[in-house]
């Protein structure tokens, strides 16, 4: 009966303990999506193969809808190519459609092919799974999924849908059978808002317009920090405030939205893009942040932190890596959630905490508090990276934080606001770091032991080792306020952990350096799914198929 | 040779192991499925359920619909149900920063007969799905400035979801009175 020998029913065990652990987070968990009637502003991209009257045409292609009015991009060979032909018309007139070749005599026999078999204003409805009538016949796999749909002569046949922003789910995978004739579309990647418009439903453009700029000069870090110690006036950010910092991004500053804020020359994405330094790093940036009173209050007062942690550092570090990596709808899709969220909290400080008298007014949309949270993300990542990979030249000091100034911008702070080189930034960073502005408040210690607290048995040595890293990278001023020990024992572990992860680094093949979502935009900017392992990775840890493809 | 490679080999294994084990658990979305739509028609209809109709939403009825609402509407047209005069409605709408989906039926004097809050998808503001809340809508209809015909008494905490619900409520009656051919009262 013992086949099995006492060792190998041991790492039986430990494996099936593993993959149990592992199968609750290896797939994105599974929700109602909402109805693709709702989009306005969408594109798809993918390819296409179609057969009818003994003729086969294969194209990679985009469709992209702006209110009533939509384009069916025929792209020839290369999947992110400028369009060789394009189909137009208007859903409110389908007998009117047009044909604009631009490239070339093969994009023009593949466009007139698919004119021949149907009106691609009926293709408009189809390819988001919906009945382009109500005559259509319908069968559903759940709500807002389609299955199957018969209408104007095809059976059209939905195969797998992709999630996408907004808590959509678009056909991935549709096969037309019709009389004689087949098509199929293989769908890649899709947009779902913000295509033309940076801004949320609620604003007029006159609202817009009619916001002031505030006008710069001046000290600003001891605007930000003043000098004897005391609060700095608040500044609101309201939502005309907000629209316009975007509209200036969107309008003016960037002129590929496939390639999001900053892409692959970028600074941005070469030091948010290593691994290493990005996870050894988070919890000094997150504790920096909470050890100022109007963060803590926020997030005491208003989020689920307290019963989730980890979720709130997930939904965190979501919004981070799409505003860096995401294309230009992502970006904007992500800065209006954070402030649809931010503009609800809101509050009045507890207690007295340093520098902020007890029933001082907060808010999440503050320029001061918002300029801070900031500053913890992009100084750590210069610091880590200087420990782990190498140091920075000034030059590239500077250029990655005026890219740093679009991420500000994205959450409504005036440019004008902000330190205006990385020397003037440090020097805001270090009087932040001795003002009493930054005072760790029993709040502010609750969620510091929230953050190191294992959930699970599993989290024990990594939090353990997170908490370690955190208190040696800290300023010891901070680290004093959170009462983290920084002695030998700490610092002989510390210095195995990065010896350990110098190794790692060293032995993990170059495609594993950077992390999933770098990987990720970087198949957005191919016109390709992601797949493998760092597919693997987003679903495990964000519990989302995609974040920016 | 072989031992350094072995060892590797090994280091590369307990790496993908540690990062397996530290992945937290656990789904990213806070949502409820009250109610699935099917069964929300069945409410409204009982087992005869109308097949779907789809209304462009433009011109007149758009403003009319975007007013009770109080912003732009996103879609361009909407799927809804019909039979004798009752009209069945399933709308998403944000609450706070994520779309809830609400279902709401109509009778043929103009009266909500039906209201259920099919999912929610935020943390917290789910109460609305409560019946003893809900239950204040019945009989509200749609006035002369397309608002809602009584008050509703709303819920502390759930401030946001109760005013994104109104909306919709008022929305849906005027997009009835759209399809009866209605004029405003």
């Amino acid at each position: 009966m013992n086949v099995l020998s006492r060792n190998a029913r041991v790492l039986l065990a430990g494996v099936m303990l593993l993959a149990l652990q592992g199968c609750s987070s290896l797939k994105e968990s599974d929700y109602v999506p909402k109805s693709p009637e709702t989009l306005s502003e969408w594109m798809v991209e993918g390819a296409l193969e179609l057969r009818a009257d003994g003729i086969k045409s294969k194209s990679h292609f985009y469709f992209k809808q702006i209110d009533e009015n939509y384009e069916l991009a025929i792209l020839g060979d290369n999947p992110v190519g400028k369009p060789k032909a394009v189909i137009l018309g208007n859903i409110y007139e389908p007998e009117n459609e047009s044909l604009d070749v631009i490239g070339g005599y093969e994009a023009e026999k593949v466009a007139q092919h698919l004119m021949s078999v149907m009106k691609a204003g009926s293709l408009s409805y189809w390819i988001r799974g919906l009945p382009a009538t109500a005559d259509a016949k319908i069968t559903q796999q759940g709500t807002n999924l389609a299955k199957k749909i018969e209408e104007e002569g095809w059976k059209i046949y939905f195969h797998d849908f992709m999630s996408v922003t907004g808590n959509y789910k678009l056909p991935a995978d549709i096969k037309f059978n019709g009389e004689n004739k087949n098509l199929r579309l293989d769908i890649v990647r899709a947009e779902t808002g913000y295509l033309t418009n940076p801004c949320g439903q609620n604003l007029t453009d006159e609202e817009i317009a009619a916001s002031v700029e505030p006008s710069g000069g001046g000290d600003v870090v001891r605007t930000l920090v003043p000098r004897d110690g005391s609060a700095p006036l608040p500044r609101w950010i309201d939502e005309a405030d907000f629209c316009r910092q975007l509209r200036k991004i969107h309008d003016n500053q960037l002129p590929d939205s496939r390639v999001g804020l900053y892409g692959p020359d970028s600074m941005m994405w070469r030091l948010s893009g290593m691994a290493l330094p990005g996870s050894f790093g988070a919890g000094r940036a997150l504790l920096l942040q909470v050890a100022h009173p109007w963060v803590t209050a926020g997030i005491d007062e208003h989020s689920v932190v307290r019963n989730d942690p980890l979720g709130r550092a997930r939904r965190t570090f979501y919004h981070i890596l799409s505003v860096t990596y995401g294309s230009m709808p992502q970006v904007m899709a992500s800065a209006n959630q954070v402030r649809d969220i931010h503009e609800e909290i809101e509050g009045n400080l507890p207690e007295e905490s340093g520098a902020f008298a007890r029933g001082s007014e907060y808010r999440a949309n503050e320029v001061n508090a918002m300029i801070w949270v900031h500053a913890t993300l992009w100084e750590t990542i210069v610091h880590m990276y200087e420990e782990m990979e190498e140091p920075l030249t000034q030059q590239e000091k500077d250029r990655f934080y005026e890219e740093t100034k679009l991420f500000a911008m994205l959450f409504g702070i005036p440019e004008s606001a902000l330190p205006a080189d990385w020397n003037e930034f440090m020097e805001y960073n270090r009087a932040m770091w001795a003002s009493p502005q930054l005072t760790v408040t029993p709040a502010a210690m609750r969620l510091k032991n929230d953050l190191f607290k294992a959930q699970s048995i599993w989290m024990v040595v990594p939090m353990w080792g997170q908490e370690i890293i955190t208190s040696a990278e800290l300023p010891p001023r901070i680290r004093d306020q959170y009462e983290m020990k920084y002695g030998w024992w700490q610092k002989m572990n510390y210095g195995w952990m990065r010896a350990g992860a110098w190794t790692l680094g060293a032995l993990l093949p170059k495609n594993m350096e950077r992390q999933a979502v770098y990987h990720e935009a970087m198949a957005r900017l191919e016109g390709e799914r992601l797949g493998g392992i760092n597919q693997f990775f987003i679903e495990a840890f964000f519990d989302k198929e995609r974040l920016v493809n | 040779m072989r031992g350094i490679r072995r060892w590797a080999t090994m280091c590369r294994l307990s790496m993908w192991i540690l990062m397996l084990i530290a992945f937290p658990a656990g789904a990213a979305y806070d949502e409820t499925e009250y109610l699935k739509s099917e069964a929300f028609l069945a409410k409204v209809y009982g087992e005869n359920v109308p097949s779907i109709s789809l209304m462009p939403l433009r011109g007149d009825t758009r403003k009319r619909a975007e007013a009770a609402l109080g912003h732009r509407y996103s879609g361009l047209r909407l799927r809804y149900w019909l039979q004798n005069g009752t009209s069945a409605w399933i709308i998403d709408e944000k609450s706070k920063d994520m779309p809830m989906t609400i279902g709401i039926g109509i009778n043929p004097e103009g009266e909500i007969a039906v209201i259920e809050l099919l999912v929610y998808r935020e943390p917290r503001g789910g109460e609305i799905h409560q019946a003893a809340f809900r239950k204040q809508y019945l009989g509200l209809r749609l006035t002369g400035n397309n608002a809602l015909s009584g008050p509703v008494d709303g819920i502390t905490g759930a401030t946001l979801s109760v005013d994104a619900l109104n909306r919709v409520a008022a929305m849906a009656l005027v997009l009835h009175q759209s399809v009866q051919g209605e004029t405003i009262p």
